[in-house]
């Protein structure tokens, strides 16, 4: 009975011309798929014609996004009496309770040339701080000497923030030279004592422009 | 008796030669369909490649550091040094040169892939046309300092 039933079986598995030719055919499209499929998923895709037909450019430019989230000044408020407060990265509180912050923001020109440097931020003093007189500035210094070379702006000098187009052009060559390539930006507060409550936050974009040589 | 045995082992036999047809048709039925399939698929993928005129692909990173650097360079879209939580931009130029309307594609691989975004994907260009396209960073608070990489594709189909 188990002879009789293994030939059964054994005669299943031997095929007629048929099926062999599907099985055949079956088999060598199963093969030029996954060849095919492999063309795709390897890029060498077949053009229709030799030369190039998408041209890519990649801009020299990148901008880089700060929230001040970054710089967390913390809870904080005016001294009684007082009109207002001043803070900033510095690490000086005048007429406040807010704590220390002794860091901004570090840039470095890690590539390997000389780019423009923009700076703005998304709200100007009204819109970021509210109430009467506010002040938001920016102070630009090199971290490491000869890094910025500006034009508009000087270093070591607080400025206010720029909210339109790229913002302001605070180093016209950000070196890339190893010795001579990073800045820091710092920032400042004037925070009138008629300001609103609450959380208060705003971003930062750096702009880097390759200079055209 | 005899005959009644050899009737009974007739009946088995027909079943079996039955049961064995159905069998050789049901594998018949299954080859087909798989030639079918492949079949198609086979037409999918090449007509899919065939329809491709051009690919160009172009590296991505990012370094995501404590602090932010900036890395311009022409022949790759590198972001520089960001750091967590923020973001960074950098756009490329697409231009069809080909001579008629195309759609562009735009693919991106490898682990830089959860936190890059394009501005647009799947859109066409009329001849000559050419489009800035935005690709974006956003790196969430709780990424691990370090290198991510990819590998951005950009395809030119016919239609």
């Amino acid at each position: 009975m188990d002879i009789k039933s293994f030939n059964s079986k054994e005669k299943l598995i031997n095929f007629n011309s048929k099926e062999k030719l599907i099985i055949f055919l079956s088999f060598l499209i199963i093969i030029l798929s996954l060849f095919n499929f492999n063309l795709k998923s390897t890029g060498h895709s077949i053009n229709i014609s030799d030369s190039a037909v998408i041209n890519i450019t990649i801009q020299q430019r990148v901008n880089i996004n700060f929230t001040l989230d970054r710089i967390n000044f913390g809870r904080g408020s005016i001294d009684a009496g007082k009109q207002n407060a001043t803070i900033d990265t510095l690490g000086n509180v005048t007429n406040g309770n807010w704590s220390q912050i002794t860091s901004g923001f570090r840039i470095e020109n890690l590539g390997n040339t000389n780019i423009t440097l923009y700076l703005k931020s998304n709200k100007n003093a009204f819109e970021f701080l509210g109430g009467t007189n506010p002040d938001y500035e920016y102070l630009i210094t090199d971290e490491e000497s000869g890094s910025c070379v500006p034009i508009n702006i000087n270093l070591s000098q607080w400025y206010d923030v720029n909210t339109t187009g790229d913002g302001t052009e605070i180093c016209n060559v950000f070196s890339f030279l190893e010795d001579s390539d990073t800045v820091n930006i710092d920032l400042k507060l004037i925070i009138p004592s008629d300001a609103g409550d609450g959380s208060h936050s705003d971003i930062f974009t750096a702009t880097g422009i390759v200079i055209d040589s | 008796m005899k005959n009644k045995r050899n009737l009974k082992n007739k009946n088995l036999k027909t079943k079996k030669s039955e049961m064995k047809k159905l069998k050789t048709e049901k594998l018949n039925l299954t080859l087909i369909f798989l030639l079918i399939f492949f079949v198609i698929l086979f037409l999918f993928l090449f007509i899919s490649n065939l329809l491709i005129l051009d690919k160009k692909q172009i590296f991505t990173n990012v370094i995501v550091s404590n602090y932010s650097g900036f890395d311009l360079n022409s022949t790759a879209l590198k972001f520089g040094f960001v750091e967590r939580g923020q973001g960074a931009q950098r756009s490329v130029i697409i231009k069809n040169d080909f001579n008629e309307r195309a759609k562009i594609i735009i693919k991106i691989k490898g682990n830089i892939s959860d936190f890059l975004i394009v501005s647009e994907n799947n859109f066409f260009l009329e001849e000559n046309q050419s489009k800035e396209i935005d690709f974006s960073i956003l790196l969430p608070e709780n990424l691990i300092l370090g290198e991510y990489n990819g590998v951005i594709s950009i395809l030119l189909k016919k239609f």
